[in-house]
């Protein structure tokens, strides 16, 4: 290939690469305890580098949180708590649900972690005795300021409350209520209302405090299936600390042990302490289960111990140096990060097995210990040296994505890939030296069939080729059905405990299948209630015009001034008079002066009174409904903020439409849910993989180029590539698997990988004579076949992970590696077959 | 008010099933007295009458009703016209309906405050009289008269329980600090009846 200007570079490139492992094979023949002892200093200077880590469990720092709805997704979990309780879910027959949560929640009450208390509240019942008073003094409040609460659809309810005939009749009724209960338990809400207006009040406070589709006639939080009841708990420290957490957790599990019904655990990070374990379990099996299958595979093909045992000893090394290295620039690394183990075990094997097999080739070929290790370390070396950086690099391109999870992914397997490499080449060659001595014999290594495959190859090339390029259209087509997964909710694990809950809020208690969140911000209470008033005003419109199932704000349960005006200016017009409520309540034998209080407030104009709406979320605020304030208001360091939820199907609200809608109603507004999130991580997404695609695919182009300097060289690098990523789409549409935030960046991160099996192939094939290329061929496609075959085995115990987005990678990573595989073991050689026939 | 209701409700069973000795009881005996009577019940059905003494009322309200009882955990009230009302307590879930037409009112008490719970303790034989509490129990020739002070800081001020000796005739008196009194009578009092879920609806 004929690039000018490029030539030059290139060339001094190789030269430099072909010097560097020359270096690399004198060091290790000449001071192999240099070597180690270097490797060692290095394993613990990452070691140390190693405990700086903070390793995190929190699934929610997988994600970008500058991006505004999943910024106001963070930040309302926070506000809600959500981010700190505890909720359990019961599920059962409906009979033993109420019995079971009384017994749990004893058990919850009296957890004790380090001697205190583990909860600071534990409530499963609509009605918490203790809740009482302060019920008593809500309900005073209302009826004597029901501007503030009735609906003003119902005025001309309440004014007619006021006529005497149903002043009387409340009396009556007042009266039904004293004698009807058990000793005077009545008597608290008879002071408070006399007559009764609670009743056009209460249903709006309970409407309008349903943050779930709870079954309105049972006193307990159930469902209204009545199969699942729903309990909270508020730890008495964040759960973020995990020392505490961890015992909290073991207390929680006790306490449900002994449960005749199904208790799940759920809570932003209650449950990321709960799925620890699991997680950890998860990620151990997949390391150790890729591992096991990795060395099998090895010594199976050769037969030799030493090298099969020293494959683990460069991986740790391979792995500690990433890790320690990552350590300077990363503050963190997330635990599910730590499944770039087993990918390293898959791809980190792939230099020794060509290394090894290269060195086994050669002494069966009669060269000499030293000979046969050089040839591995510089000639195989080259092109191991551009093959792991055509796979390092593209992964390490993915450390600019903006998704936290590829990016520590990208960088600790680029790293990973690298270090392997270097741990490879400078730790093989000094055990084969030691282990090697001139009288050993070295039976030939098996063909695996290789030899009829170049053969065959070699018969038809054009009809392969062509055959190729079919498949691949076939596939393409298939691939244009290739879907796009954006639920957050399907990477997390299938079997965890937070997966399970979600399903059953989803299932069982959600008000409506989709919803959003809209916030506004602001330095007071008024202002932001103020601004509000125009999110309100749409989402009474959105839901008149059906587009919303429900929508909630604190709005809903009482009355802002405009309305309270209108309320009072009609009870004005009533011209209520506490004297004759007086007389009517003695009339009807109770006594007045009990009834002093209540009457007070009203002579005092209670009744006629417009209330700052500080006033009434005061009153909301002290009494049980102060959840439903805390829902919708709230006041932290960074000022007020208050919160609309909207509830509806899908297919109900144009999201889009309702966010531009909203923005010109009120510019300030933030919003957030499920599907804006998951947009906002799919630009990101797309963004990051767009660049890694670009960048990786220049990155190996230009090491491609680097390396053969030839386009035939470059075409069967990637041939074989685009085969196996067109295929995998494909096959992953067949299968009816779909693209994800994870799984996409296999299509960055198969350039690199895919891309070493017909550069190892092209590099030992394309030259010398059809007898050599043969026997070339046979020893490098050997190498490929098992290198795919270990990355696969890397690769695949990621894909049977309980995690959506592990395995997800796994899957498609197999899939890819597979075909591009095949594709290089039948295309390298009929290409090469072809090119030798034009010549 | 609660815990107090929960209370009311087992002492309404108690009193209105318990068969009666005629002799001087201390206090330990009286309420060991009134748990043994009370092990070798089932249920029971038995004529009410009502009379209240509110503090916000200058009134006396007088009610005629029926109360039943079933164990471990079912209790049943039903006041007749003109203060209709059914009352259903459900070992923690209690259920009111004022008239015939009115809204169900469910609440829930507290585990400890449900009635299994009560009468699981009850189970124990008294060997003290719980902290707190006072007890004074009188007998006369033909009834006799335990009278109740529990702790200071509830609600509930004293309760009288007057037990005849034929064990058929039954009085309870409960005053509570806001100056309320309660005065309920019972008579046809029937025990181990055979009562069952049908007779605790409030439909």
């Amino acid at each position: 290939m004929n690039l000018p200007g490029f030539n030059g570079l290139l060339d001094q490139a190789n030269r430099l690469t072909v010097r560097h492992l020359g270096w690399i094979d004198q060091v290790t023949c000449r001071s192999p305890r240099l070597v180690i002892a270097s490797l060692l200093l290095l394993v613990l200077v990452s070691l140390a580098s190693l405990f700086t880590i903070h390793f995190e469990t929190d699934i929610f720092r997988l994600f970008p949180a500058d991006r505004p709805a999943m910024r106001l997704l963070l930040d309302s979990l926070e506000w809600s708590g959500g981010a700190n309780e505890a909720y359990f879910l019961l599920e059962g027959e409906p009979a033993a649900l109420p019995a079971e949560a009384s017994r749990l929640a004893e058990r919850l009450r009296s957890l004790q972690v380090d001697g205190a208390p583990a909860f600071k509240r534990v409530v499963y019942r609509i009605y918490e005795e203790s809740e009482a008073q302060r019920f008593a003094d809500l309900v005073a409040f209302s009826a004597a300021h029901p501007a503030a609460f009735v609906p003003l659809k119902d005025s001309p309810a309440l004014l007619e409350r006021f006529t005497p005939q149903a002043v009387n009749q409340a009396l009556d009724q007042l009266t039904a209520e004293l004698a009807g209960s058990i000793g005077a338990s009545g008597v608290g809400f008879s002071l408070a209302d006399p007559l009764g207006l609670r009743t056009l009040i209460l249903p709006r406070l309970k409407a309008g405090s349903q943050a779930l589709d709870m079954d309105p006639a049972s006193p307990y939080f159930l469902s209204r299936d009545g199969r699942v009841l729903i309990m909270i708990a508020e730890p008495v420290k964040p759960v973020q600390e995990m020392a505490f957490a961890r015992k909290l957790v073991a207390g929680i599990n006790q306490a449900r042990s002994r449960s005749q019904v199904k208790i799940s655990c759920a809570g932003a990070h209650i449950s990321a302490v709960i799925d620890e374990a699991a997680m950890k379990s998860n990620i151990l099996s997949c390391i150790l289960s890729s591992l096991v299958v990795v060395l099998g595979i090895f010594y199976a093909v050769y037969r030799r111990i030493w090298p099969t045992l020293m494959i683990p000893v460069i991986l740790a090394v391979g792995v500690l140096l990433a890790l320690g290295t990552a350590g300077l620039f990363l503050n963190s690394i997330h635990i599910i990060s730590f499944a770039f183990m087993a990918l390293i075990i898959g791809l980190g094997t792939d230099y020794s097995i060509h290394l090894y097999d290269r060195f086994h080739t050669e002494r069966v070929a009669g060269a000499t210990t030293d000979q046969a290790i050089s040839l591995a370390v510089v000639d195989t070396g080259q092109g191991l040296f551009t093959a792991t950086m055509t796979t390092a690099l593209p992964f390490l391109a993915l450390g600019w994505a903006e998704v936290r999870a590829l990016s520590e992914l990208g960088i600790l397997v680029g790293l990973g890939v690298i270090f392997s490499l270097y741990a490879t080449l400078f730790l093989m060659p000094i055990l084969l030296r030691k282990i090697d001595s001139p009288d050993r014999q070295y039976r030939p290594l098996p063909g695996l069939g290789l030899g009829r495959l170049w053969r065959v190859a070699g018969q038809w090339p054009r009809p392969l080729l062509w055959g190729s390029g079919l498949l691949v259209l076939l596939f393409l087509l298939l691939s244009l059905q290739t879907s796009f997964d954006g639920e957050l909710k399907n990477l997390q694990p299938q079997h965890s405990e937070a997966f399970h809950a979600q399903e059953l809020v989803e299932q069982h208690l959600n008000l409506a299948p989709k919803s959003l969140l809209v916030a506004l911000d602001g330095a007071t209470q008024a202002a932001v209630m103020q601004q509000n008033l125009a999110v309100e005003a749409l989402a009474a419109r959105l839901a008149t015009e059906g587009r919303l199932q429900a929508w909630s704000s604190l709005g809903q349960i009482m009355n802002r001034r405009e309305d309270q005006q209108q309320l009072v200016t009609q009870l004005q017009g009533a011209h209520v008079q506490a004297d004759q409520i007086e007389k009517s309540l003695k009339n009807k034998g109770f006594s007045t002066a009990s009834f002093e209080l209540y009457l007070n407030k009203l002579r005092a104009g209670s009744l006629t009174s417009v209330l700052d709406e500080s006033v009434i979320i005061a009153q909301l605020t002290a009494s049980p409904l102060r959840g439903v304030v805390d829902r919708h208001l709230v006041h932290d360091r960074t000022g007020w903020h208050a919160l609309t939820y909207l509830y509806f199907k899908a297919g109900q609200l144009d999201q889009a439409g309702f966010v531009q809608e909203l923005q010109k109603a009120v510019p300030t507004a933030r919003v957030t849910g499920t599907d804006l999130v998951s947009q906002e991580l799919l630009a990101a997404v797309r963004r990051s993989a767009v660049n890694g695609i670009a960048f990786g695919g220049i990155l190996t182009l230009l090491l491609l180029l680097s390396h053969f300097k030839s386009a035939s060289g470059i075409i069967s690098s990637l041939g074989p590539v685009l085969f196996g990523a067109v295929a995998m789409l494909g096959t992953m549409a067949l299968v009816g698997m779909k693209l994800n935030f994870m799984n996409i960046m296999v299509l960055v991160t198969i350039i690199g990988m895919g891309s070493d099996y017909g550069l190892h192939l092209q590099h030992r094939c394309a030259e010398g004579s059809p007898d050599q290329q043969e026997q070339n061929f046979i020893q490098a496609a050997r190498s490929v076949l098992l290198s795919a075959l270990t990355t696969v085995a890397g690769f695949g115990s990621l894909a049977f992970t309980d995690y959506g987005a592990m395995s997800s990678i796994g899957w498609a990573t197999n899939f890819g590696i597979g075909f591009t595989a095949l594709a290089a073991l039948l295309l390298v050689p009929a290409t090469v077959r072809l090119a030798c026939l034009r010549r | 008010m609660k815990s107090l209701l929960s209370f009311l409700f087992v002492l309404l069973i108690l009193t209105a099933a318990l068969p009666v000795q005629a002799r001087s009881l201390t206090p330990v005996e009286g309420l060991e007295a009134l748990r043994r009577s009370f092990s070798g019940m089932q249920d029971f059905t038995a004529d009410l009458t009502q009379e209240k003494q509110l503090s916000i009322m200058k009134k006396k309200l007088v009610m005629q009703g029926q109360i039943r009882f079933k164990k471990p955990d079912r209790f049943f009230m039903e006041l007749v016209p003109p203060y209709s009302s059914k009352v259903l307590l459900k070992d923690t879930v209690l259920q009111q309906r004022l008239g015939t037409q009115g809204e169900l009112q469910r609440i829930v008490l507290p585990p400890e405050q449900g009635l299994s719970r009560w009468f699981a303790t009850l189970a124990k034989p008294v060997t003290a009289v719980p902290e707190g509490m006072e007890v004074r129990a009188e007998q006369n020739n033909s009834q006799t008269s335990v009278t109740i002070r529990p702790a200071k800081n509830g609600q509930l001020k004293e309760l009288t329980v007057v037990l005849h000796d034929d064990g058929t005739v039954r009085k309870l008196v409960l005053e509570e600090r806001g100056g309320d009194k309660t005065t309920m009578t019972f008579r046809k009092t029937r025990k181990n009846v055979g009562l069952t879920e049908a007779d605790f609806r409030l439909e």
